[in-house]
């Protein structure tokens, strides 16, 4: 794989090597005019300047003052493709469960259910791991080993035996569902099962028995079956509300801010506006000299007065366009929409978390200096994010954690551009 | 840093540009742009590297932004297709490049910084802004739909 991969894309190209050379030789002896600006201009005046680049997008990073370190096995967050689900919320979580039979032993790591949708994640181990390891085929394919190692390869390595583990149906109280397997993963020789199913619906009141009975691979072994059985149960949820402290003129308007912990994860949940974000750099993109062309129902000003869906356009100035709360075109002024930076989730997504206890204050950050100082690192391990309503001026960002990871105490939270700039942070307690 | 050792690092870091540029943006033209602004900005902001053993791990970061920023501005026009510099310079393993390049960007670039450039998981996640576990479920993601993408080019299994 590693050298397949690295050689995608050939040697490196004698013009791809040339331009470099030609950018090395320009290299300017002092900082650029631009660096030397931006280096004096106040903070805001910076992020503002920066909107001029069209290399606008907003981050928002929470900054923590605790330092969490969070292990790790697989569990049912590393399946969510990275995004969290907010019926996790209410979910029901299990004990956890062993089970054994077929020459294997069979945990339930993890398992939850909405009221429709079961999800689990299963380890399964040889029992006699000295001479055996676990294989199950997913797909019609058998996973790799850590590496490029496929498990036949790591078994006549080693010289262990392959143990087929079947399949393991889950069964909830006598509702047989559909297979699911989605996932399978080595975590060493450990067989890491990912599954989810559509059960019925089920009221949710009462503990649910379920139960995962493993198939024999080998019908003419008198091996007895693995059943593994734990009761689902209600899980508990704790909401807290952050009181929020702003200034008045803070570019972040937070609308709620709650942290929600179940059995599950954490979540945090943040509804925030940005206007004032917008509203600022729009104001440092339009210059007061320069006529603009709008439309009465438009949503952008325009440079070309012949941009497309001018129909029935006049000119503008600046105090006009700010005024009506016109955002600069994307074709005409800059090949970029503010609007769709802000609020377009993929870049929302380069939420991070903070933690700079050696620093004597809750920020730290600069997008090209964040590995360099050997502190300030983040040790909350986020395991997925959700922009929702974003089109709306309301953005609701929830971001969720493992069980236990998001730390009690005060947090801020500031508005970033790319290059790290950062905005008056908002206080949440 | 002195020009002399910023000039040395970055050419030994040039074969690290030009894959990581063009897993990213899968044009030569766009590639260049990229990597040439990526060693300005770095060359700008040298005073900011507190620690030099880390600096193509920095490097690769003001890449990644500066290459995200071109993405930026190309999102408002319709998706590139594979560039035909990819297919007309990478000769046998063109295939593979066309593959990789159907893998969806934010699978696609952990998978070359881990297998290509062999940073650690840790060190990619810092550097996309990104948590571990998210990093390794995208490298994992990633393995297989390229592992599908190969297939569908020409039948390649591993």
């Amino acid at each position: 794989m590693k050298n397949s991969i690295e050689k995608a894309f050939g040697g490196v190209p004698q013009r791809f090597s040339d331009r470099i050379d030609d950018t090395l030789m320009r290299l300017p002896e002092k900082k650029t005019d631009a660096a030397e600006l931006t280096e004096r201009l106040p903070k805001a005046r910076q992020s503002a300047k920066m909107w001029k680049l069209p290399l606008i997008a907003a981050m928002l990073v929470l900054v923590l003052g605790t330092a969490l370190a969070v292990g790790g096995h697989y569990g049912i967050l590393d399946f969510l493709n990275g995004k969290p689900d907010e019926n996790a919320q209410k979910v029901i979580a299990a004990n956890p469960a062993s089970g054994r039979g077929n020459g294997f032993v069979c945990t339930v790591r993890e398992a939850v259910y909405d009221g429709t949708l079961l999800r689990y994640v299963l380890e399964v181990e040889a029992e006699d791991s000295e001479h055996f390891v676990p294989i199950c085929e997913h797909n019609g394919e058998f996973e790799l080993m850590n590496g490029d190692e496929t498990v036949g390869q790591y078994a006549a390595r080693t010289g262990k035996k392959l143990l087929n583990v079947g399949f393991l149906n889950p069964d909830i109280e006598g509702y047989g569902v559909e297979t699911g397997l989605e996932e399978v993963k080595y975590e060493e020789e450990t067989l890491v099962l990912y599954g989810e199913y559509t059960v019925p619906p089920r009221i949710l009141d009462d503990p649910i028995r379920v139960f995962f009975t493993s198939t024999n691979p080998n019908p003419e072994s008198s091996a007895e079956e693995a059943i593994v059985s734990f009761f689902l149960r209600k899980t508990s949820e704790d909401k807290r509300k952050y009181t929020v402290r702003q200034s008045a003129d803070s570019v972040i308007q937070i609308a709620k801010a709650e942290l929600i912990r179940t059995d599950f994860s954490d979540y945090f949940v943040v509804e925030y506006s940005l206007d004032r974000f917008v509203t600022a750099a729009a104001s440092a993109l339009y210059d007061a000299e320069t006529t603009y062309y709008t439309t009465r129902k438009g949503r952008y000003a325009h440079m070309d007065e012949f941009c497309s869906g001018m129909q029935g356009a006049y000119a503008a100035g600046k105090a006009e366009l700010l005024s009506k709360g016109k955002l600069p075109c994307p074709v005409c002024m800059g090949n970029i929409s503010i609007a769709e930076s802000l609020y377009n989730p993929y870049w929302l997504m380069d939420i991070v978390l903070w933690d700079a206890p050696d620093y004597g204050i809750f920020y730290h950050r600069d997008s090209d200096d964040m590995l360099l100082t050997g502190k300030g690192n983040f040790d909350i391990d986020v395991r997925g994010s959700r922009v929702s309503e974003y089109e709306s001026e309301i953005v609701r960002y929830i971001i969720m954690f493992e069980r236990g990871a998001m730390p009690e105490g005060q947090l801020l939270l500031s508005a970033f551009d790319p290059d790290g700039n950062r905005y008056e942070p908002v206080v949440l307690e | 840093m002195d020009k002399t050792e910023f000039v040395r690092r970055v050419n030994a870091c040039k074969p690290m540009l030009y894959r990581v540029s063009m897993s990213l943006l899968g044009s030569l033209p766009d590639a260049e742009d990229a990597a040439s602004e990526a060693v300005l900005k770095a060359w700008e902001k040298r005073d900011s590297l507190k620690d030099e053993r880390y600096f193509e791990t920095w490097l690769t970061r003001i890449l990644i932004n500066t290459g995200r920023s071109i993405l930026r501005r190309r999102a408002r026009h319709p998706e590139t297709e594979l560039h035909e510099d990819i297919t007309a310079e990478t000769g046998e393993e063109s295939g593979l490049a066309t593959a990789l390049m159907r893998v969806e960007i934010e699978c696609r670039l952990p998978l070359m910084l881990h297998y290509a450039e062999d940073m650690t998981m840790r060190a990619i996640a810092e550097s996309m802004g990104l948590s571990e576990g998210v990093v390794k479920w995208r490298i994992e993601k990633g393995r297989k739909r390229l592992k599908e993408e190969l297939i569908k080019e020409n039948g390649y299994e591993e």
